[in-house]
């Protein structure tokens, strides 16, 4: 169960924590700075030994954010671990360098949401065309899409 | 010499656009690169539209093959919002449709295996061996595939009791031949020759790639959500994670033949056990939040995020597909080998482009739209009426 989980997780992390959010015995989330990202997901991933599940993005109200789905398949548990920013142009460290099976999904979320990852060994176009327009992201929010309207009769 | 080849984006011997550019040098492979994009089809987008309840209709069809498996992830984020407990009996339905699913899944992997090696013979075999499955998927749901049978709380449809001696003395007849497979990859000299040693993918490997289901099995991790995270009926029966630590291709080969054995043996006993009862708790509000769901699909953990803000729709659904973990493994598995492998090695994570992607046309000096929804409608009527002119009907 979750309980000694928690509770590894907050000692090895420290106050990098900002809120822990337990939202049933299997499903726990974790909100952290995004200067501590990559610190965490060392701890996660390679300290603790957690599988990389993958990452969603979204536009949110105020900004942007990222999860990151850790599964400790062990322990019954996925551990989501969240960095928000209010930035519109928004940027967060790559884990990339550390997990390679964050690598798709991170250029997935730059071609779709408009996030960029510093320091991702490969940021090319992942979904998106080459020829697709720059600047454009199907999954942001307020874009204005063309023949979307209808005339009423 | 060194060149380059390309396999895809579309190419004929491929049923899905994608590219491959193996660097060879010689006949050995010296780099790989995959390109992937050309079959997106913007089904998260599509779901932000769609109420809770219409959804599993739609990521029913981001793939053909593991149809089940998506709707199952989703319902079960879905579930996890709203804190709901399913039915027993539902939870039972659930699994019978999602093994027998893994079932002719495996048969189909091991026919295009056969196939990939030049091994017709396999391909013939697996596929016959396959169609009584799908029978048996067609007098439960009504359909060889796309079942739509699940729902966030339970179940569409109940199970029809006087169907199930039919379905148990086919399970028995696919068993025989699942065990004569198993057989033939386990003795073939051949086979051996062709998969031992080939392809090799190491547990660190796994690791970092976050590599999924057989693939990662057959590496010596016996990673299985249904195991490791419970759902359905898997926790109320009694089976088998099936890991061998072979790390080739071969190992996802006995991996994927002795699952599907586990998965009859998984079937008999829900057919056994399934209580009678309620098959839908009723869901009928989800409330703000966010829920997490995953299955182990045929080809691995289908992984589902979904974000509710009260509404009747989700503001935010992300789906990933094993392929999409599993797929870039290639450049540990291809790099070194020689180039006529390199097609059982890609096959051998039993990739699935569809689903790893989730069209407009548009205009590439303009940006512009050039085609809409009734555009192409229009065009593919066209063709249609073209083609029958053609042929003279």
């Amino acid at each position: 169960m979750s309980e000694k989980l928690v509770s590894e997780i907050r000692q090895r992390l420290g106050d990098k924590v900002v809120d822990l959010h337990v939202h049933s015995p299997r499903r726990v989330y974790i909100d952290v700075a995004p200067g501590d990202l990559f610190a965490t997901a060392t701890v996660l991933f390679s300290g603790m030994g957690a599988r990389y599940a993958i990452a969603s993005g979204m536009q949110t109200a105020d900004g942007f954010e990222v999860l990151h789905h850790f599964a400790f398949d062990s322990e019954h548990c996925v551990v989501s671990v969240r960095v928000r920013t209010e930035s519109a142009d928004p940027e967060f460290d790559s884990i990339a360098p550390l997990i390679k099976g964050a690598e798709f999904i991170e250029r997935e979320m730059h071609d779709l949401l408009g996030i960029a990852f510093r320091g991702h060994p490969n940021p090319e176009r992942l979904i998106l065309s080459h020829d697709w327009p720059d600047g454009v992201y199907p999954l942001r929010r307020g874009r204005p899409w063309e023949g979307r309207v209808r005339k009423l009769i | 010499m060194r060149s380059i080849v390309p396999i895809g984006p579309f190419h004929p011997l491929q049923e899905e656009p994608e590219l491959f550019r193996l660097h060879v040098d010689g006949e050995t492979v010296v780099d790989i690169d995959v390109e992937i994009g050309y079959n997106h089809r913007g089904i998260e987008k599509v779901s932000e539209g769609k109420t809770f309840d219409q959804v599993p209709f739609l990521v029913e069809r981001i793939c053909g093959i593991c149809s089940t498996s998506h709707p199952i992830a989703y319902v079960q984020a879905v579930e996890d919002i709203a804190q709901v407990e399913v039915p027993e009996r539902a939870r039972y339905i659930r699994t019978i449709i999602a093994e027998l699913e893994r079932l002719h899944s495996h048969l189909l992997w091991v026919g295009l295996a056969g196939h990939f090696l030049g091994y017709n013979t396999v391909f013939m075999w697996a596929w016959k061996y396959r169609e009584p499955v799908l029978d048996i998927c067609e007098q439960l749901t009504g359909n060889r595939n796309n079942y739509a049978m699940i729902k966030p709380g339970g179940v569409r449809r109940d199970l029809d009791k006087d169907r199930f001696p039919d379905v148990l003395a086919c399970l028995d007849e696919v068993e025989e031949k699942l065990k004569m497979l198993a057989g033939a990859v386990t003795d073939d000299p051949v086979l051996h020759a062709r998969l031992k040693g080939v392809g090799v993918l190491t547990q660190d490997a796994a690791h970092d790639y976050g590599a999924l289901g057989p693939t990662v099995r057959a590496s010596g991790l016996p990673l299985d959500v249904r195991r490791d995270d419970p759902y359905a009926a898997y926790d109320l029966i009694d089976w088998d994670v099936v890991s061998v630590p072979e790390c080739d291709v071969y190992g996802r080969a006995v991996v994927r033949v002795l699952e599907s054995l586990e998965s009859v043996r998984i079937i008999r006993e829900c057919l056994e056990q399934m209580p009678e009862g309620e098959i839908d708790a009723n869901l009928k509000e989800i409330p703000p939040g966010e829920g997490i769901g995953h299955a182990e699909a045929p080809r691995g953990e289908t992984f589902h995020y979904v974000r509710s803000d009260g509404t009747n729709r989700p503001v935010r659904h992300k789906a990933r597909a094993p392929t999409y973990m599993n797929l870039p493994t290639c450049r540990e598995t291809v790099v070194g080998e020689s180039i006529t492998d390199a097609t059982i090695i890609l096959a051998s994570v039993d990739p699935c482009y569809s689903c790893t992607e989730r069209t407009g046309v548009y205009d590439a000096s303009t940006g512009r739209k050039r085609l809409d929804g009734k555009e192409l409608v229009r065009l593919s009527q066209q063709k249609t009426e073209r083609l029958r002119r053609e042929m003279g009907r």
